[in-house]
C-alpha cells in the first residue's frame, strides 16, 4: 500500500480543502450519493479551521513567517507577524495532549451549524459543552459574570429593580419578531449604543453589557437591526441546552468538528488525500468540468464539480483578477497562551480558609470555559476565551487562552504589544504564548464563483468570528451544495425513509 | 422508558491497513455475516453487539476506519475516547505485517494513553497463501507487549475470542478498578457534556420567552 492510486480516474465532486465549510460540503454530496474526492496539501485536516498540537502550532507559526511575502491570491486568509515562545522540555512531552485551534469559536446553540450537526448525525462523532460563563472587565478592573439566564439577572443584586425592568423590556424586544415593531422603525441603522439609550433608557453601563456580552458587538456603533437580528439569536439559543447560549466544542472545536464531517463523508464512500501528495500541480476548466493533475494518481483526475476555499483555486482561473487592495482585508490581531493556574475570572469556588464550610459553596465548582470580553478606549473589544482541561484540548489543570482584537494595520503596533497587557490581566502566569495577525478579505471582494463547475467558498469576512465563524461555515458549506445538486435535487443531509425506520429501531 | 439494556459501554477501534479484513471481522462478530465482496469499506461506521462478562453486559461499540486507512489520513479524531485497539494485519499478505508498526505508532501518538490493544492476524484458514507465521506474529505481539491472536473472518476462528480477550482486559482495567457507583452507565462520560440532539430538559424557555 505504498503508493496507492485513486480507485477512479473521474469523480462527481473533487473537494480541496477540509476546512469546516469544505467538510461540509463534501460530507453532504457524498450523502447525497455523488462520488466525492477530498484533498488537503496539508498533512493536517481542518484547514483555516484546524486544531493543532502544541508542535504543529510552532511549526505553522514558523512556516506563516517563512511564506508571508508570497503574492498568491489576495482572497485567502493571511497570516502574518508570528512569533512563538520556546517549548520547554516539559511542553514538549506534552504537546500531543494540545488541541490548538486556528479559528477558536464557539457555538450559538441556534444556527446553522447545530441544524447541521443533527441533520448529518455528525454530533455522534463530536461533543460538546455548554460555555460556563461570559464576563466583563469593569473600568473598576474587575470581571463580571453577565447575568445569562431570567433568573440570574432576578438574582443579581447590582442591577437596579428600575434597571432590571428596562433591560427585561429590551430582551423580551429582542427576542420578538422586532422588524415590524414601531420602536425600531427609522432607527434600523443608528448605533446599537444610541438606541438602548434612547429607545429603552438603558443606563450606559448595562447598554454596554448588552452591547459586548449580550450582542457580541465589536464595536458600541455597530448598527441596530443586524446587531439585534444576531441578539435575538443568541436570546433564543439560551435555554436550548442550559444557562448559556453558547456551546463549547470538544477537543479545539471547529477543527474537530471538520474532523466529524470528513469521516461522514468516509463512511458514505468519500476517498481521502492528504499532503504534498494531495496538492494538485495544474487545475484545468474543460467543457465537462475540471481536469487536475494530483500527484497521488499517474493519469489526470476529473470531476464535474471542484469545490474549494480560493487559496488552492489557482489566481489565473478567476475572471476578475484579485484586486489586492489592503483596505479590503480586515486584520486581527491573535494570541493564544497556556498557563498552568486557574485564572482569576474563572473562579467560583472560594479561596478555601477564609470561607464557613457551607455544603452549598463546596459543591461549586470553578468554571472550565469562559468568555471574557474587554471593552476598550478606541472603541474595539479585546475577546478573551478560555478552554480548560474539561475541554480535552490541554492537559489537567491547565488553560489555554485566546485573546484577539480587530486592529486597523497589519505592521504596528505587533500583535504581543496589543495583546500581551489583556493576557497579563487574565494571567501572569503562562507558559507559553504564540501571537499572530490574520487578514480576512471582505466577503464583497470576492466572487461567489468562477464558473458554475468551480464553486468558491468565502471565509468569514466579519469581526465577529468568536460567535459567527462556526454558522459561516456551516452556510458556506450548504451553499456549495446546493450549486452542485441544482434546485429540486436531493434536500441537504436529507434522511432516506429507510434510514429513519433504522434510527428508530437503534437500540439505546 | 426503561434504562439502557447494558451495564458498561466500550468503544473498540480497528486498525490496519486496507484489505485485511477489518470489516469482515466486525460483520463476523456482530452480525455473523460474510461477505466475500467485500472490496473496501463503504458505509460501515461503527457496529454494536451487547455481551456479558461475569454478569455484567458490555455494550461494545465498534468503529471501522470508513476507508480512511487507504491514504493514511485517519482523523486524530477517530482514536478519541476508545478503551480498546484491535490491530489487524493479514497473514497471506507481509506488507500488512511490516505496517503494523507504523500503525502501532500512530495509536502512541494519537490514542489515550493505556489504551487495551490486541495484535490481530487474520485470513488464518488461507494455509496455501501465508506468508507470515503464528512465530512471527507472537514475536512481533512480544515486542510490543500486546496480546496476540489469529483469526478467520471467513471460517469464523478466533472472533469471538479476539473481541472478547480485548473486552475482558478493559474490564479489568477500567471497571473493576472503579469503586461501586450506583448508575455508571459510559465509561468515560462527560459530565457536563451536552447531546445537542436533546434539549434541555431543566430551563427551557431561556431568558425571554
Amino acid at each position: 500500500m505504498s503508493n496507492p492510486e485513486l480507485e477512479l480516474d473521474h469523480y462527481d465532486v473533487i473537494v480541496i480543502g477540509t476546512g469546516l465549510a469544505e467538510s461540509i460540503a463534501a460530507a453532504s454530496l457524498a450523502k447525497a450519493g455523488k462520488s466525492v474526492l477530498h484533498l488537503d496539501p496539508n498533512e493536517y485536516y481542518g484547514g483555516e479551521q484546524a486544531s493543532l498540537t502544541l508542535d504543529e502550532l510552532v511549526e505553522w507559526s514558523n512556516s506563516q513567517s517563512s511564506s508571508a511575502s508570497s503574492s498568491s491570491s489576495s482572497w485567502n486568509v493571511k497570516y502574518s507577524s508570528t512569533s512563538t515562545t520556546p517549548l520547554d522540555e516539559r511542553l514538549q512531552n506534552d504537546r500531543r495532549r494540545y488541541a490548538l485551534s486556528l479559528f477558536s469559536a464557539i457555538l450559538p446553540s441556534r444556527g446553522d451549524l447545530i441544524d447541521t450537526l443533527i441533520s448529518s448525525d455528525v454530533s455522534k462523532y463530536v461533543s460538546f459543552r455548554i460555555l460556563d460563563s461570559i464576563s466583563l472587565y469593569t473600568s473598576e478592573g474587575e470581571f463580571k459574570k453577565v447575568p445569562g439566564s431570567k433568573e440570574e439577572i432576578f438574582k443579581d443584586k447590582t442591577i437596579s429593580l428600575m434597571d432590571k425592568r428596562k433591560l427585561m423590556k429590551f430582551l423580551l424586544f429582542a427576542a420578538s419578531d422586532f422588524e415590524e415593531s414601531e420602536i425600531l422603525k427609522g432607527k434600523e441603522n443608528q448605533p446599537l449604543i444610541q438606541f438602548l439609550q434612547t429607545s429603552f433608557s438603558l443606563p450606559t453601563p448595562l447598554s454596554e453589557s448588552i452591547i459586548y456580552a449580550i450582542s457580541h458587538c465589536s464595536s458600541p456603533s455597530e448598527q441596530t437591526l443586524p446587531a439585534l437580528v444576531r441578539t435575538r439569536r443568541y436570546l433564543k439559543s439560551i435555554g436550548r441546552y442550559g444557562n448559556n447560549a453558547f456551546l463549547v466544542g470538544q477537543y479545539g472545536g471547529a477543527g474537530e468538528i471538520a474532523q466529524g464531517f470528513c469521516r461522514a463523508c468516509a463512511v458514505f464512500g468519500g476517498t481521502y488525500v492528504l499532503g504534498p501528495s494531495a496538492k494538485p500541480t495544474s487545475i484545468a476548466e474543460t467543457p465537462e468540468g475540471v481536469t487536475l493533475d494530483i500527484p497521488c494518481h499517474p493519469r489526470p483526475a476529473t470531476a464535474s464539480h471542484l469545490i474549494s476555499s480560493p487559496n488552492h483555486i489557482p489566481p489565473t482561473l478567476f475572471d476578475t483578477p484579485p484586486s489586492g487592495n489592503p483596505e479590503e482585508q480586515l486584520h486581527t490581531a491573535h494570541c493564544i497562551a497556556i498557563t498552568k493556574t486557574l485564572p482569576e475570572a474563572l473562579r467560583r469556588k472560594p479561596i478555601s480558609s477564609q470561607k464557613t464550610a457551607d455544603e452549598e459553596q463546596e459543591q461549586v465548582e470553578n468554571d472550565d470555559t469562559s468568555l471574557i470580553v474587554f471593552p476598550t478606549e478606541n472603541g474595539r473589544v479585546v475577546r478573551c476565551y478560555v478552554n480548560g482541561e474539561g475541554t480535552g484540548s490541554c492537559p489537567p489543570g491547565q488553560y489555554i487562552i485566546y485573546l484577539s482584537t480587530s486592529i486597523p494595520h497589519i505592521s504596528t503596533p505587533s500583535p504581543s504589544e496589543i495583546l500581551q497587557p489583556y493576557l497579563a490581566k487574565i494571567t501572569n502566569d503562562s507558559v507559553f504564548s504564540a501571537y499572530y495577525v490574520s487578514s480576512r478579505p471582505s466577503s464583497a471582494s470576492i466572487p461567489a464563483s468562477v464558473s458554475d463547475k468551480i464553486i468558491v467558498l468565502k471565509p468569514y469576512a466579519g469581526s465577529e468570528l468568536l460567535t459567527e465563524g462556526l454558522d459561516w461555515e456551516a452556510k458556506q458549506g450548504k451553499a456549495a451544495y446546493h450549486a452542485v445538486i441544482g434546485e429540486g435535487g436531493k434536500g441537504f443531509f436529507e434522511k432516506d425513509i429507510t434510514e429513519e425506520e433504522e434510527m428508530g429501531i437503534e437500540d439505546m | 422508558m426503561a434504562g439502557p439494556h447494558y451495564d458498561f459501554l466500550i468503544k473498540l477501534l480497528l486498525i490496519g491497513d486496507s484489505g485485511v479484513g477489518k470489516s469482515c471481522l466486525l460483520l463476523r462478530f456482530c452480525d455473523d455475516a460474510w461477505t466475500p465482496s467485500f472490496i473496501t469499506t463503504i458505509g460501515i461506521d461503527f457496529k454494536i453487539r451487547t455481551i456479558e462478562l461475569d454478569g455484567k453486559r458490555i455494550k461494545l461499540q465498534i468503529w471501522d476506519t470508513a476507508g480512511q486507512e487507504r491514504f493514511r489520513t485517519i482523523t486524530t479524531a477517530y482514536y478519541r475516547g476508545a478503551m480498546g485497539i484491535l490491530l489487524v494485519y493479514d497473514v497471506t499478505d507481509e506488507k500488512s505485517f511490516n505496517n503494523i508498526r507504523t500503525w502501532h505508532a500512530n495509536i502512541e501518538q494519537h490514542a489515550s494513553p493505556g489504551v487495551n490493544k490486541i495484535l490481530i492476524g487474520n485470513k488464518c484458514d488461507w494455509d496455501e497463501k501465508r506468508v507470515v507465521t503464528l512465530e512471527q506474529g507472537r514475536a512481533l505481539a512480544d515486542e510490543f507487549g500486546l496480546r496476540f491472536l489469529e483469526t478467520s473472518a471467513k471460517a469464523n476462528e478466533g472472533v469471538e475470542e479476539a473481541f472478547f480477550t480485548l473486552a475482558r482486559d478493559i474490564k479489568t482495567r477500567l471497571i473493576d478498578s472503579q469503586p461501586q457507583e450506583a448508575a455508571p452507565v459510559s465509561l468515560g462520560a462527560d459530565r457536563r457534556g451536552v447531546d445537542v440532539n436533546k434539549q434541555s430538559s431543566t430551563s427551557q424557555g431561556g431568558c425571554c420567552s
